[in-house]
């Protein structure tokens, strides 16, 4: 597997609610540069994540112009003292009314003049601050310095919506188009993504195989099972040496993978999502595919997507069965895809998961009997009868799940995408239901663009303490 | 101008009409008439007036308001009414003992209600301050503008109101209320200073506990309080009370003798603060809090049990439920629990199972409920046994 290109380049994710304070911020619509700080964690050694903005107040800069402004002190200040309290990057951004999607030489002699205070004042040593602009059309290109002054380029700047913006510049300076869906070129323009796809068997394999085919530049491999004989019927590529051997799931598609795409980079991890080595690398994904079936995985990548600002996309499938007098008989046959985006109602708030299901799930692990008992006595809700499922009905909804991500990135429907957050389809009633991001509750979400600042996820399960146990 | 006066009775210099009402006498005959004439914003003069009997033009031009004809003269007399005087039109200030005049360098009423009273102003403004006079406002009472279509306003020191809007301009009292934000806990008080330690009360924490108070105040430096300073909230710009427990335990102390997996942090503070001995236990691959010493309310067979409370890995997002304790108890008269026949063995020992859930309408919302919440629950179970 050789290495993509992107791999050694940076990327900044931001929120929709930061991109809309943002742009509101830096055009005010007078027609003169104003400026705001991006304050980022990380989610992993290349990619960064705005956790805070602070808006420099307008009256507070002793000079704006269309073409220049000068940055208050206070302002540097208040962000250093955030940025030291819980280690985090310092972008600066100002608006470019003019159009420019690029630094004049203004601009690199500003942060020349800037830069120094920021290492200054911050001790950690290997830490990045940067500098970005904003254009009127609301783009963003940025780039990070070291403590030397090296610039390092931000190769894409990301924003998860109801649709996924990219802000990428060509070298000729040109913002790079978003090219038609299903072309050639979209292919091509796959590239620049790293996909994490979190549970690599039944509706999983499925995915990993559309996006390693569709272009993706980079793909993120998570599952912690061995293929088993009685994987053979659905897991994609799956042989039956394989199942003899006990190979990794994630093996089997590190092996395949190559054998048709010589550019793309394949990482793999023999181990659940939720440990700290998983969550470490999920985060250098742009995008997340949750294809697991326990409450616990759905869980973690809810909050793995809110932590490093990834959209999520979220497959299921189920055959409830009913009984009848003759005995068992398919009661349905469905699938769900939902799509959340950065700052959006969460898998939490659909009620994908809930307190109780997760309760349920740990004692089904670690006390079984307790559970039938409590599920005796009426303490907890028994779960409906399923038949098992099968590669036809996993190929339909992971292709839904695939297709939804290409309607983000790449739009080509008639309706809004908004309306789209959730799609549930039934085979046995022929009926598809859409909910929008509308029809849903959503909660504050206080891990928003956390990124890897410990305890990690701020779950006291990855907590480390001074003296280990 | 009509002399009612007895010609015949003995006059004094100067009579301060406003001083005589105060001492309680009755007014004397005199030369001169001390009266009080106020300007709008409430500064008075005392200008002395020769005729018991004076027009509204003579009181105005012995208050210096000339030209006469383009001045308003009010009179606002010790019942809180308010009239208008008439440039020809004589005031009895002997009979009636009033003393107190407002004049206008204007040619127009406005008109404003205070309590469902309406009154006549002479500007088109009326000072927050000056309302208080005129309206006898006490200290304890806000003044509340009402809106028709918004919130009702709340005069602030200094606010004037405008009397030009078209409409009635419609006030009202109502007793003051200060606000304290404790800890994130919003306590009311109705006089506008407060104890620390009542504010603590008032908040649900226990002043004893050894605090850190921090009074945070908008564009000032934090400034560390005591548990006796008086905290003034009509101060502008109060932000918040903050609590730092006295002393930060980081794990490295008696109470948490064993931690096996970890709780939240804000748990971890709790039941450090509560002096609570306790451990996180992992047994096979369940998760035990286990709480030492637990004082149960009187009425049960025992005074203290140790409490169990398993805690799923996915906790919070996964909800807490139920307790268990040890050893069983029942209540002191001998009778049983509901919902306690279960029995768990819990690193070696028997715990007793009490099957307390949230019921269906409390449900767990892992963004505000925790160790500390359910402990809650495992209290008032206790209680509700025990009939309080």
């Amino acid at each position: 597997m050789s290495a993509s290109m992107n791999n050694e380049s940076f990327k900044l994710a931001l929120s929709e609610a930061h991109h809309a304070q943002l742009r509101d911020h830096l055009f005010p619509g007078d027609g003169l540069e104003a400026a705001a700080i991006m304050l980022c964690a990380q989610s992993a050694t290349h990619r960064y994540v705005v956790n805070q903005v602070l808006f420099v107040d307008y009256a507070d800069c002793r000079l704006r112009s269309p073409d220049r402004i000068s940055w208050p002190g206070t302002a540097i200040e208040a962000a250093i003292d955030l940025a030291e309290t819980n280690n985090l990057s310092i972008v600066l951004i100002h608006s470019h009314p003019g159009g420019m999607l690029g630094f004049s030489a203004l601009d690199d002699e500003s942060d020349i003049g800037v830069m120094p205070a920021l290492f200054e004042a911050i001790e950690s040593p290997s830490i990045l601050h940067g500098s970005a602009v904003m254009t009127p059309d609301g783009a963003i290109c940025a780039r990070f310095y070291d403590s030397k002054l090296t610039v390092f380029p931000i190769s894409a700047v990301l924003c998860a919506g109801d649709d996924l913006f990219s802000w990428r510049v060509s070298e000729q300076g040109k913002l790079l188009r978003t090219p038609m869906a299903f072309s050639a070129q979209m292919g091509q323009d796959l590239k620049y993504l790293s996909a994490c796809v979190v549970g690599v068997s039944g509706t999983g394999s499925i995915v990993v195989e559309q996006l390693a085919r569709l272009g993706f530049g980079r793909l993120i491999l998570i599952d912690f099972d061995e293929i088993e004989f009685k994987n053979l019927n659905r897991i994609v590529n799956s042989t039956l040496d394989d199942a003899r051997n006990g190979i990794a799931k994630v093996t089997r598609f590190a092996s395949v993978i190559p054998l048709y795409r010589d550019d793309i980079e394949v990482l793999t991890l023999k181990a659940s999502i939720a440990t700290r080595e998983a969550i470490e690398l999920a985060g250098l994904a742009d995008v997340l595919f949750c294809c697991v079936d326990s409450f616990e995985g759905r869980q973690i990548c809810d909050r793995i997507a809110a932590a490093f600002l990834q959209p999520l996309l979220d497959v299921a499938v189920t055959i409830p069965t009913r009984q009848t007098k003759d005995g068992i008989a398919i009661g349905d046959v469905c699938g769900r895809v939902d799509y959340v985006k950065p700052g959006g109602s969460t898998l939490a708030d659909r009620g994908v998961y809930t307190p109780e299901m997760l309760r349920r799930e740990y004692l089904q692990q670690v006390a079984p009997d307790e559970l039938t008992e409590q599920v005796a006595e009426g303490y907890i809700k028994g779960i409906a009868d399923e038949a098992p499922s099968v590669i036809s009905l996993n190929m339909r909804a992971a292709s839904d799940c695939v297709m939804e991500f290409i309607a983000r990135s790449y739009p080509y429907r008639q309706e809004p995408n908004q309306e789209r957050a959730r799609t549930v389809f039934s085979l046995a009633a022929g009926e598809e239901e859409f909910m929008s991001e509308a029809d849903f509750n959503r909660e504050p979400n206080s891990y928003l663009g956390r990124g890897l600042s410990e305890p990690l996820l701020g779950m006291p399960r990855f907590s480390i303490s001074k003296e280990s146990v | 101008m009509n002399n009612v006066i007895p010609p015949n009775q003995a006059r004094v210099e100067r009579e301060n009409i406003a001083l005589s009402r105060q001492e309680g006498r009755p007014l004397r005959l005199a030369e001169q008439y001390l009266i009080q004439v106020l300007d709008p914003n409430g500064q008075s003069k005392l200008v002395e007036i020769e005729d018991p009997v004076p027009t509204g033009r003579q009181i105005l031009a012995a208050a210096g308001k000339t030209p006469v004809d383009q001045h308003l003269l009010l009179l606002f007399d010790d019942k809180g009414v308010l009239e208008e005087i008439n440039l020809d039109e004589p005031v009895d200030v002997y009979h009636r003992g009033v003393e107190q005049f407002i004049a206008f360098d204007s040619d127009r009423l406005f008109y404003v209600a205070l309590n469902g009273q309406r009154f006549p102003w002479g500007q088109a403004q009326i000072r927050e301050d000056v309302l208080r006079l005129i309206g006898g406002v006490s200290e304890d009472q806000a003044i509340w503008l009402e809106h028709r279509t918004e919130a009702d306003q709340l005069l602030a020191d200094g606010d004037s109101v405008n009397l030009d809007e078209p409409g009635l301009e419609k006030l009202y009292t109502q007793p003051k209320s200060w606000q304290l934000n404790v800890q994130g806990v919003i306590v009311n008080s109705d006089q506008p200073t407060i104890r620390a330690t009542d504010a603590l009360k008032a908040a649900g924490f226990n002043p004893n506990n050894g605090w850190i108070l921090v009074l945070k105040v908008k564009g000032e430096a934090k400034r560390s309080i005591g548990m006796n300073d008086v905290i003034d909230l009509r101060k502008p710009g109060i932000e918040k009370l903050r609590l730092t427990p006295a002393e930060i335990i980081n794990g490295e102390v008696a109470s948490a003798s064993i931690q096996e997996f970890f709780l939240l942090e804000q748990d971890i503070d709790y039941l450090t603060q509560l002096g609570l001995r306790w451990e996180t236990r992992i047994a096979g691959a369940r998760r035990w809090l286990i709480i030492y010493d637990h004082v149960l309310p009187s009425g049960f067979n025992h005074e203290q049990v140790d409490l169990a409370i398993e805690v799923p890995t996915a906790y919070p997002d996964a909800q807490l439920d139920m307790f268990f304790v040890h050893p069983a108890v029942t209540l002191a008269n001998g009778g049983g629990i509901r919902q306690t026949e279960s029995r768990e063995n819990i690193l070696g020992r028997v715990y007793q199972r009490w099957s307390r859930h949230l019921n269906g309408t409390t449900r767990w919302n892992p963004l505000t409920d925790s160790v500390i919440t359910h402990l809650a629950v495992v209290e008032e179970s206790f209680l509700r046994e025990v009939g309080q």
